[in-house]
């Protein structure tokens, strides 16, 4: 009997177990929905607003969840460079202002790496940049406008001791040589 | 002066050329089979790589660059010696000039290879031509280096120019053809008629003036190596100073090896007296009085103001792991040779080649001293680096210091140890044209 009585009781954890652990999978696998939209910033020097909704698919926003925006680029091949991450709010939005650096055609991806609960997603736009972040300009090191001009007057230096070099051993050469001539001539005399 | 005293100079010049006894050709084999094993060491290197070396992550800088400064430093000081010699017109040069200046040329064949040797891929070194960068001190090197190199050569050959006439009138067909013929092509046609004295006396002020800063130049740019470089110890602006007075020092002792060692071998003692070293001496010694200053003052303004950088290599040289090395090199390498050099009476010749000896192993010292710690002490919180040198690095070092005494008697084989000409032209003698040309042309092909 009280053998029986165990094995009913196993088996009745068994399945109260199993039954959470299939709970768990269930809401674990529970899908969610990336909508990513661009649009031009409110003053156009800041660049373009990405703005990602994510929502369940039973249609309620997800929010204080993390969202990456990235930039598709080509560098080295084609790769994702981070744009920078916001959290959604009560309404599953997360928002981002973003400045390309090179005007035409971007595309953006947002994603969301999931938590429990909400499996991951993301989401794809594309943007025709006509706004871009100015060219960095290196700014001029102290003192470059003088050091600019130094290699030359070195390299003027330099060339002048070479002249100076061939003018003491082609000279020389030619004054004894020219020296050796006149005295061959005054001989035949 | 007359044609006797003439005939001896030429004589005593002259005997060294095409002889060969059995201990000239011992010295020959010895000295070419260390240079063999310096080449070996260096082919027994590219094969595998600089890992052979003691060289490595913290400390890339060893027994290379040290040669380098070395070598360089000691063409420096016979160039120098040189050209003072002859814009300041000691009378008492004429039999050193030629020994300086081959000196100088020999040294700094040796001490430019270096930086190549220091080079994993020395195929590289072609990069500097390609893809110079303006603004990198290893460019103003090859800039420096290789205009000081043609400048000697070219210092070395002018006052050669009478001297391989004298071979050309001199030497009988026993010279061989080939030999006759270069004497003859490099002669250009040498007479000693007052238009060609003039000519060579011009050539050769330009470049005994040239020289002068060019050297300087050269060895302020590998001062300039180190000093540009933000490091303990060496971002220091009294380096370039403090290199050209020590290239000047350790060329002079150098020198005074030289001439001695060369003066017992090709028996030219008549012309070369303790006078000579007494007065290579007093140089030397103002060059080590000068060098010490330098140096005091380069410690003292370091020492007090204890940078964040410098503190530590001050530490390791004063009383650290570096320390024995710089008391040997304080004291031993640099007050005792000069107080050796300086003391009065007899010996003379003795007591500047003991004193040269100990300056130039001072002088390597010192620029390991300026070397390794530098790059030994960390730039990031990391351990001091070490450094041991393995054979590879002492085998090419050797090989290399063997190849300089190598280069001279070689040289000397072919051409006068002594300048005829310039003993002459000090002595205020004219050349008597028309007497030497019987004694001289015996065997001529002119």
């Amino acid at each position: 009997m009280s053998k029986v009585r165990r094995l009913a009781a196993v088996c009745g954890l068994s399945l109260i177990v199993s039954l959470l652990l299939a709970g768990v999978a269930v809401a674990a696998d529970q899908r969610a929905v990336l909508f990513l939209e661009t649009r031009p910033s409110a003053k156009p020097e800041q660049g373009y607003v990405l703005a990602a909704r994510l929502v369940a698919t039973d249609g309620r926003p997800v929010n204080e969840a993390t969202v990456r925006f990235y930039d598709l680029v080509e560098f080295f091949g084609a790769r994702e460079m981070l744009i920078g991450s916001a959290t959604t709010d009560g309404q599953g939005i997360a928002t981002l202002t973003y400045l390309p650096a090179q005007l035409g055609p971007r595309a953006i991806v947002a994603k969301f790496a999931g938590r429990a609960g909400v499996a991951a997603t993301e989401g794809r736009a594309s943007l025709a940049a006509t706004v871009a972040a100015q060219p960095y300009t290196v700014e001029p090191a102290p003192l470059s406008a003088f050091s600019s001009k130094v290699p030359y007057a070195v390299g003027a230096i330099v060339l002048a001791v070479w002249a100076l070099i061939g003018f003491a051993l082609i000279g020389t050469a030619r004054g004894v040589m020219t020296g050796a001539r006149k005295e061959g001539k005054w001989q035949t005399a | 002066m007359d044609s006797r005293t003439h005939t001896r100079y030429v004589e005593r010049a002259m005997w060294p050329i095409g002889r060969g006894d059995r201990k000239f050709w011992i010295v020959v084999v010895v000295l070419s089979a260390m240079v063999a094993a310096g080449f070996y060491a260096y082919i027994y290197q590219l094969q595998r790589g600089l890992w052979v070396t003691g060289l490595n992550q913290k400390v890339s800088w060893g027994f290379y660059i040290i040669n380098c400064v070395f070598f360089i430093g000691i063409s420096y000081g016979g160039a120098m010696t040189s050209a003072i010699l002859r814009l300041t017109n000691a009378k008492w040069r004429a039999p050193l000039t030629r020994l300086a200046e081959a000196t100088a040329v020999a040294a700094l064949l040796v001490g430019a290879v270096y930086p190549i040797i220091d080079l994993g891929r020395p195929d590289r070194a072609l990069h500097l031509l390609l893809y110079p960068q303006v603004g990198s001190p290893i460019v103003w090197d090859l800039v420096a280096v290789s205009t000081y190199l043609v400048a000697s050569f070219v210092f070395l050959y002018l006052p050669l120019i009478p001297d391989l006439a004298m071979c050309r009138d001199t030497l009988g067909p026993s010279a061989g053809r080939v030999r006759r013929t270069i004497y003859r092509v490099l002669a250009l046609g040498w007479r000693g008629e007052p238009r060609q004295e003039r000519s060579l006396a011009r050539g050769i002020g330009i470049m005994a003036v040239l020289i002068i800063p060019l050297a300087v130049s050269v060895h302020s740019v590998l001062a300039w190596l180190f000093a540009v470089t933000a490091r303990g110890g060496w971002h220091s602006t009294i380096f370039a100073p403090l290199f050209v007075l020590a290239a000047m020092l350790s060329g002079v002792a150098a020198v005074i090896l030289v001439v001695a060692a060369l003066r017992k071998v090709y028996g030219l003692q008549e012309f070369i007296t303790a006078k000579h070293f007494r007065y290579l001496s007093y140089l030397l010694i103002a060059l080590g009085v000068g060098y010490l200053y330098f140096m005091v003052s380069e410690y003292l303004t370091e020492a007090y103001v204890l940078e964040r950088s410098t503190t530590p290599v001050l530490e390791a040289i004063f009383e650290g792991v570096y320390a024995p090395a710089f008391w040997v090199f304080t004291v031993g390498g640099l007050v005792l040779p000069l107080v050796v050099a300086a003391l009065p009476g007899r010996f003379a010749i003795a007591r500047a080649c003991t004193g040269s000896a100990l300056i130039i192993g001072g002088m390597w010292l010192k620029r390991f001293l300026i070397v390794v710690p530098g790059m030994a002490e960390p730039v990031m919180p990391w351990d001091w680096g070490r450094y041991a040198p393995t054979w590879v690095e002492v085998t090419i070092t050797i090989g290399s210091a063997a190849a300089i005494p190598l280069l001279l008697i070689v040289f000397f084989r072919f051409f006068p140890a002594m300048s005829v000409h310039e003993m002459e032209e000090v002595e205020g003698a004219e050349l008597r044209r028309t007497r030497m040309v019987p004694a001289f042309a015996g065997g001529g092909d002119e």
